[in-house]
């Protein structure tokens, strides 16, 4: 989220300074560890009504965002199937029941054998059913991590990478608000001896994730809300199965977890995800290893030969009610809480900060009374000290 | 009237679980709203030795707090006596009680509880100190020794955890409630809708436990509601006691005013 934000305000001609813990490639952040999925009504059971609207209203944000990376050409919007093997059945019948009666205006189609077999064949020899939500699709997260940092580099972006923040001092605007980071090493063990620096900035959007959760309890931080933050543990696999032919994401109805598996093109496949509550930054455990491996064959035999090419556990940010935040603070943002839905929502989370920001910074040139998707996303207002 | 549950009165007599809810804001609106006083806690997955799901746990533990409640820590995912005893001790450890719900699994796909671990963990954890609430099958012989060994409190199943499909063998059950007239009978796993809860204490049960059929509900913070109503009708119907049942039909308004051709034996 902070490398969309950092370029789309560069774009919009403020100057801005991007502090990232993390490398260019982006492989500690919660993106990296994501599948890219755009299915709004896949999440719809276990997500607020306004998280599905602000997925159905990015999907329609995101071509035009991704047009403008450069080299960025991965967006696929052909729809999702859903499945259940027989003795989970009755999740399934729950979700299709769930979409019929809250999500009418949306496509919904339910598919015998026949019908799957036309879309997805290699499916229709295990499932003689499934639903198809067609309006649902996925991007490319990683290339889109890619095509974000060639973006940010072609722009000139001042980038600070491997630079921790360790402190926020906000402030009333239009006064300054200080910035404390170390650069050098992200590593936190290393982290000590590293030189430590501040610089004034007249705006500070903190998009860090459970990052965000250390130096929150630091006074200088002085919000309160992020104390609701909590690390939500993910788990998932890429694999190289070429004797997989699946065009479409796949959800298979689990008791417990949302399981999907993502084709990202030329045999490669995401297999995802647990939902741990947990801060546990460990590697993956055996159980979830099994758990997800034999989801993925069950779904398709052909995963038996499958390469596993990285498996992959990282922590997702999430508020107690799991929705996402955007809280204004003074000269502070901070946006957090995106949870499992990043993607999902992003370019209406980008849409609200530009919004605010151009409020804050630019209060003439603001016309709209409100922000083009509060009703969605409203910004929390905290009163500055 | 108080459920007694080693020594401890509790006003609720529901019991519920933590896991699967959509959201913890939405979990804490489903406990309140239950009024239940012991919310059971699985550690099992979230990496205890690094106390990996604090977070979660203060949430839960404040939660149950502000209906003068507590944790009730579980061994969900054990798969032996030796890995629950020691979770358990780990969960004592970490939420300072000496109470935990014993879970031995013996199969995946059911998730049937293993009863020769079970009796194995629940005989060391109670040698320990531990307050044992053991979560076991409907057979009467392995609730039977569970209370020979000390077990104040038995956890026979309805039907499979999470299956919803309630009370799959009423005669066990109440065979179990009959023959432990002095235990501690709280129904666990399987319940699927207030009328199974209901049913479960009209059997003479002394509380429910669940977590799917609240958490799973489209509007779990109502179905919490309507299983607190549900159990408390149960109970009350329980005390007052239910007619017998009888083959014939016995009206309850005379009918000496009726013309003799309304009678039965003329129509």
């Amino acid at each position: 989220m902070g490398r969309l934000v950092a370029l789309s305000l560069n774009r919009q001609g403020y100057q801005v300074t991007l502090f990232d813990k993390d490398d260019k490639n982006g492989q500690q952040s919660a993106a990296y560890a994501a599948a890219g999925l755009l299915t709004p009504l896949g999440e719809a059971m276990h997500c607020p009504s306004n998280i599905v609207a602000m997925g159905f209203a990015s999907l329609q944000l995101w071509p035009e965002l991704l047009a403008s990376l450069s080299g960025y050409n991965f967006f696929q919007q052909t729809g999702a199937i859903v499945v259940s093997h027989e003795q989970d059945i009755g999740d399934y019948q729950r979700l299709k029941r769930f979409l019929a009666n809250n999500y009418r205006q949306h496509q919904q189609q339910q598919l015998n054998r026949q019908q799957l077999s036309a879309l997805e064949p290699e499916l229709a020899r295990r499932f003689s059913q499934a639903l198809f939500l067609p309006e649902e699709g996925q991007i490319g997260n990683r290339k889109l991590l890619l095509a974000l940092k060639q973006q940010l580099l072609a722009e000139g972006v001042n980038w600070h990478c491997k630079t921790t923040v360790i402190g926020i001092e906000h402030d009333h605007l239009p006064k300054k608000g200080k910035l404390t980071f170390k650069s050098g090493n992200a590593i936190e063990s290393t982290i000590e001896s590293a030189i430590e620096s501040t610089q004034m900035f007249d705006l500070m959007i903190d998009c860090r994730g459970t990052g965000a959760m250390l130096s929150s309890g630091n006074s200088q931080c002085n919000n309160a809300v992020l104390k609701d933050l909590r690390a939500i543990r993910g788990e998932l696999f890429q694999l190289f199965a070429p004797d997989v032919n699946i065009s479409r994401p796949v959800r298979l109805m689990h008791p417990r977890y949302q399981l999907y598996i993502a084709p990202k093109g030329k045999g490669h496949f995401v297999v995802g995800a647990t939902e741990i509550e947990s801060a546990d930054t460990n590697p993956m455990t055996v159980r979830s290893a099994m758990e997800l491996l034999s989801a993925a064959y069950s779904i398709h035999p052909g995963f038996a030969e499958a390469n596993i090419r990285q498996n992959v556990s990282q922590l997702r940010p999430a508020f107690n009610d799991n929705q996402p935040k955007i809280i204004s603070n003074g000269n502070l943002i901070q946006v957090n809480g995106l949870y499992r839905h990043g993607f999902l929502i992003a370019p209406v989370v980008l849409s609200q900060i530009q919004e605010h920001v151009g409020h804050l910074l630019r209060p003439t040139n603001q016309v709209r009374s409100a922000y083009q998707y509060s009703h969605l996303l409203p910004i929390t207002k905290v009163a500055t000290n | 009237m108080a459920l007694n549950i080693y020594g401890r009165h509790l006003d609720s007599r529901l019991l519920i679980g933590s896991a699967l809810y959509p959201s913890p804001e939405v979990m804490k609106q489903a406990i309140l709203a239950s009024g239940s006083q012991v919310v059971t806690l699985s550690l099992k997955r979230q990496n205890p030795h690094e106390q990996s799901g604090e977070k979660i746990w203060t949430y839960i533990q404040e939660v149950v707090k502000q209906n003068q409640g507590f944790l009730l820590p579980n061994t969900a995912g054990c798969k032996s006596a030796k890995e629950a005893v020691t979770l358990a001790k780990m969960s004592r450890e970490l939420f300072q009680t000496n109470w935990i719900k014993l879970e031995v699994i013996g199969d995946d796909y059911n998730l049937q509880p293993d009863p020769i671990e079970l009796l194995a963990a629940a005989e060391q954890l109670l040698a320990d100190g531990f307050k044992v609430l053991p979560y076991c099958t409907d057979d009467l012989v392995i609730c039977q020794r569970l209370y020979d060994l000390g077990c104040q409190v038995i956890m026979p199943w309805a039907s499979p955890i999470g299956t919803g499909k309630g009370l799959m063998n009423p005669y066990n059950l109440a065979s179990i409630r009959l023959r432990l007239p002095d235990a501690t009978l709280i129904l666990d796993a399987g319940i699927g809708k207030p009328s199974d809860a209901c049913l479960a204490m009209e059997m003479g049960f002394d509380a429910v436990l669940l977590n799917s059929a609240i958490a799973l509900a489209d509007n779990p913070v109502l179905m919490a509601k309507a299983f607190a109503q549900a159990i408390n009708a149960g109970e009350s119907a329980y005390i007052a006691g239910t007619m017998p049942e009888r083959q014939t039909a016995h009206p309850s308004t005379p009918t000496l005013d009726l013309p003799f051709w309304h009678h039965p034996e003329h129509s």
